[in-house]
């Protein structure tokens, strides 16, 4: 192992690379020095190396919270494939057993994943202030602010716990924060000394196109005569299952050379993750899906990402292209707009909150189950059932009766004076909360409709200035579709027979070859 | 084409005893007594349990459909259909299909899936050990699924188990047609190579959603089928199918009420004991003497009265317990006829039955 030397040095040591990239090195030098660092660094540049290298290097337990578990895994498996093995990940996947398991050796890691869900355990936490923690790491910090496009509540109880774990240095990472979030940040993990470092987020090799159409027609024929040119890995969002999957099929009628899926959140685990794999091994061309698709997606040569909807915030627009071209090679961004398409966000945004009817059934229901003697569901998952709301709904009320101590080690605690008032509450909070999403979707439209540099008015909102683009760069300034030359896929051979593809899977081929 | 020719069948065999979510409940697999007995009553046992993923939305689309399409009438208000000649037709053709000979729903019910994650996973495994990649993103994302396959991998070192297990399938899928074989190929996952999802081999293979999980339900069910019947012909894929448990549908309540039985209480004192309804009790005992045919139903129901109920059923032809109940005499329970009916087949000569 290597103890000194330069950072560089030790960078290829670990993990192969000759040079950092943009942000890493100043990023983990302040790591190393102990210093508490807000880095915002662009999705797709490498932001997990920073707190990999410095969990290598330094003593102790370096801890990550991230929200998703298909992301942990991934990097615990390419972790462990480069020789790292003193990494693992805690997920509500893993049984009693293999959990106590692991609390019982955490001594023997250097580096430790979790929900934040599961780091609100007491047993977790019991361990966890027995070890030297050297870093606590907040990945996908904009989750902390009710402001930002992905809250989760359980993020804004991570103070107390670094509390208990004796204040360890903290590295908060995210690649989409505004100014209001990033402050956000540091007042919620009380650290108002945090060293901000925040790196430009916008992507010059990405063309930005917004083509207005008039019908959904119109928007098919798009979609199809430029695919008809490039056979390039393609992405196609939808804001509906259900149009993910009808274009899916239309194109593949239209394009039969080109290998077109479809993929959202309703497919079964499975087919989910054969789809997923087959992009990333160009057995698929295009994939047709919904914003479901793409976190954890490390496919660096996306060509094309088209918008059929527009999402409903910025935020998740600049994530969703920010999924081509992690090559640096010249990739483009299409999205076609509708002004008909405005009302499904909106619809969405009214489904996705508690109205007053359902604000008062729930308060009726704990009433009369109070009164009756009636039992509550054991289980915080059958809420939603037990008083008639959609998931999404019941978790906006949970986090704000857990906010006033209603809640309390998943079961519900009930007292009537408190009850009412939280309710009147609840009532305001969530006013402010749709206020604040048509804010953020009126943002979006505004954008759309700006008439002048599309990469200014997009980026700027985020960070001072912007690199300028003088050849593609946006519909307004001009892309010439003539020069995107980008390199197209060969397809795999389709062997002829099942026994022949039998034989392929299991007994032929090349017997030395190394990954 | 498969589904409706299942609901077809089904509602032939029901013949009106049962509305239209009798034949949901079986397809789907609910695990309750009236769904069972209703599975073996009717002669559905093949269908039990053979598309847990079906909603019952989707179903009463399913239902429409065929109306819509002529194959099915509506009897009465309360759900009850009836099937025309064009479904008739339809019938005899879905009965020509190897699906319909595969599928064996009450047998491999729960096992089957297992059976499938585990080939899925193993194949994967040992197409990328073979070019020596020990990492991939396995296809199937289910922790027991993946500690069997390493527990599989220290008892089989890649030596030669690659050549064999290719040997294996290879021998096994000759029982399908070529079609069938295909389909199944297209679905295995590999080194550097990711088979199908449900949906792109439906689009592949002109079927619909449904019908494309239905394939390989039966397929499947052949498969198992074949590995059970020649256990020494299968050395690597026997190992993927658990050992049929007895009495799997009996409840943990119902196994204690069994105990007590056996310890000589009557049904109100376990009623007391266990602080349930004596309802509740009846119908564990309902349950055990589906699942155990040595239970005798003598003490419940006398060889008399079995004999009334018997030959009322066959008057009436009729499953309809309350039908039953009007024509008995007053002394008899709802309890008694539902015992009687859990033993019909094994009281009645197979000729005597009508369904």
């Amino acid at each position: 192992m290597i103890k000194t030397g330069t950072l560089e040095n030790q960078l290829e040591f670990y993990f192969g690379y000759k040079t950092f990239r943009t942000g890493q090195k100043e990023i983990i030098s302040r790591v190393l020095q102990g210093k508490d660092v807000l880095g915002i660094l662009p999705t797709g540049t490498g932001k997990s190396i920073c707190y990999q290298l410095p969990a290598r290097l330094q003593k102790g337990l370096t801890i990550v919270v991230s929200p998703l578990i298909s992301l942990m895994m991934d990097q615990v498996k390419e972790l462990r494939a480069t020789n790292f093995k003193e990494v693992v990940a805690l997920n509500s996947f893993l049984d009693f057993n293999q959990r106590k398991r692991i609390y019982r050796s955490l001594h023997q890691y250097k580096l430790l994943y979790v929900s934040p869900e599961i780091l609100q355990q007491k047993e977790l936490q019991h361990y966890l202030a027995k070890q030297h923690i050297s870093l606590f790491v907040v990945d996908e910090a904009h989750c902390i602010s009710q402001w930002g496009h992905e809250f989760r509540p359980d993020y804004q109880k991570l103070n107390q716990v670094i509390q208990l774990l004796g204040h360890p240095p903290i590295l908060a990472l995210s690649a989409t924060a505004t100014k209001d979030v990033q402050q956000d940040i540091i007042d919620s993990l009380k650290r108002p000394e945090m060293e901000k470092l925040i790196y430009p987020m916008d992507r010059s090799n990405i063309a930005l196109s917004i083509q207005e159409v008039s019908n959904n027609e119109e928007k098919l024929e798009r979609i199809t005569s430029i695919l008809s040119k490039y056979q390039v890995p393609t992405l196609i969002y939808f804001s509906s299952k259900l149009a993910a999957e009808n274009v899916s099929i239309f194109l593949a009628e239209r394009l039969p050379n080109h290998r077109i899926a479809f993929y959202h959140g309703g497919m079964e685990q499975m087919d989910r993750i054969a789809i997923q794999q087959q992009f990333m091994n160009n057995q698929i061309d295009v994939i047709c899906c919904t914003s479901a698709f793409g976190m954890g997606i490390n496919k660096n040569n996306i060509r094309l990402v088209f918008h059929y909807h527009f999402p409903s915030q910025i935020e998740s627009y600049i994530q969703e292209i920010g999924r081509a071209g992690r090559d640096g090679e010249q990739s483009i961004s299409i999205l076609l707009y509708n002004r008909q398409d405005e009302f499904l966000p909106r619809q969405l945004m009214d489904s996705e909150l508690p109205s007053d009817e359902d604000l008062s059934r729930v308060y009726r229901i704990i009433g009369q189950s109070i009164a009756s003697k009636k039992a509550f569901p054991t289980d915080l998952t059958e809420f939603p059932l037990f008083f008639e709301i959609s998931e999404t709904q019941w978790r906006f009320i949970q986090a704000q009766l857990e906010k006033h101590g209603l809640i309390l080690e998943n079961s519900l605690q009930y007292e009537q004076s408190k009850l009412t008032k939280i309710f009147q509450l609840i009532r305001t909070i969530r006013d402010e909360r749709l206020f604040f999403k048509q804010r953020k979707l009126h943002e979006m439209i505004n954008w759309i409709q700006s008439e002048s540099c599309l990469r200014e008015a997009l980026y700027t909102k985020f960070q001072e200035g912007y690199t300028s683009v003088d050849d593609q760069c946006c519909s307004i300034c001009g892309i010439n579709l003539q020069n995107f030359q980008p390199e197209e896929i060969q397809p795999h051979k389709v062997l002829a027979s099942w026994e022949m593809k039998l034989r392929q899977l299991l007994v032929v081929g090349e017997q030395h070859e190394t990954k | 084409m498969y589904i409706e020719g299942i609901i077809l069948d089904g509602l032939n065999k029901l013949n009106m005893n049962r509305s239209i979510f009798g034949i949901y409940h079986i397809l789907f697999g609910k695990k309750s007594v009236q769904s069972v007995q209703d599975a073996s009553l009717f002669q559905l046992e093949t269908y039990y349990g053979i598309y847990p993923t079906l909603s019952r939305e989707h179903y009463v689309r399913i239902i429409s459909k065929m109306k819509e399409d002529g194959l099915i009438e509506q009897a009465s208000k309360d759900n009850h259909f009836t099937i025309t000649n064009k479904g008739f037709n339809y019938l005899k053709s879905f009965h020509k299909t190897s699906i319909y000979q595969y599928i064996n729903g009450l047998i491999f019910q729960g096992k089957d899936d297992l059976f499938l994650l585990r080939l899925y996973l193993l194949i994967q495994t040992y197409s990328n050990l073979h070019r020596n990649n020990n990492t991939f993103i396995p296809i199937v994302d289910n922790q027991e699924v993946m500690n069997w396959v390493k527990q599989f991998y220290r008892n089989h070192p890649k030596t030669t188990t690659n050549e064999r297990l290719y040997a294996e399938m290879h021998q096994l899928l000759l029982c399908l047609t070529e079609k069938e074989a295909e389909f199944f190929v297209d679905r295995l996952t590999g080194y550097k190579y990711y088979g199908m999802s449900m949906d792109q081999l439906a689009v592949k293979y002109l079927l619909t959603r449904d019908d494309a999980h239905i394939f390989l339900r039966g397929i499947t069910h052949q498969l198992m089928t074949q590995i059970v019947g020649r256990k020494e012909d299968y050395p690597i894929l026997s190992q993927l199918i658990v050992e049929q448990k007895q009495r799997k549908f009996i409840t943990d309540t119902a196994a204690k009420t069994y105990q007590l039985l056996r310890e000589n209480y009557s049904i109100r004192q376990i009623a007391q004991m266990r602080k349930l309804k004596e309802n509740t009790i009846y119908d564990h005992i309902i349950e055990i003497a589906l699942y155990d045919e040595n239970f005798s139903i003598q003490s419940f129901v006398s060889p008399n009265e079995q004999v009334e109920i018997i030959s009322i059923i066959q008057r009436l032809k009729t499953y309809k317990l309350k039908q039953i109940k009007e024509h008995c005499r007053d002394s008899i329970t709802y309890f008694q006829i539902r015992l009687v009916l859990a033993r019909w087949k094994e009281l009645l000569p197979e000729e005597a039955r009508h369904d």
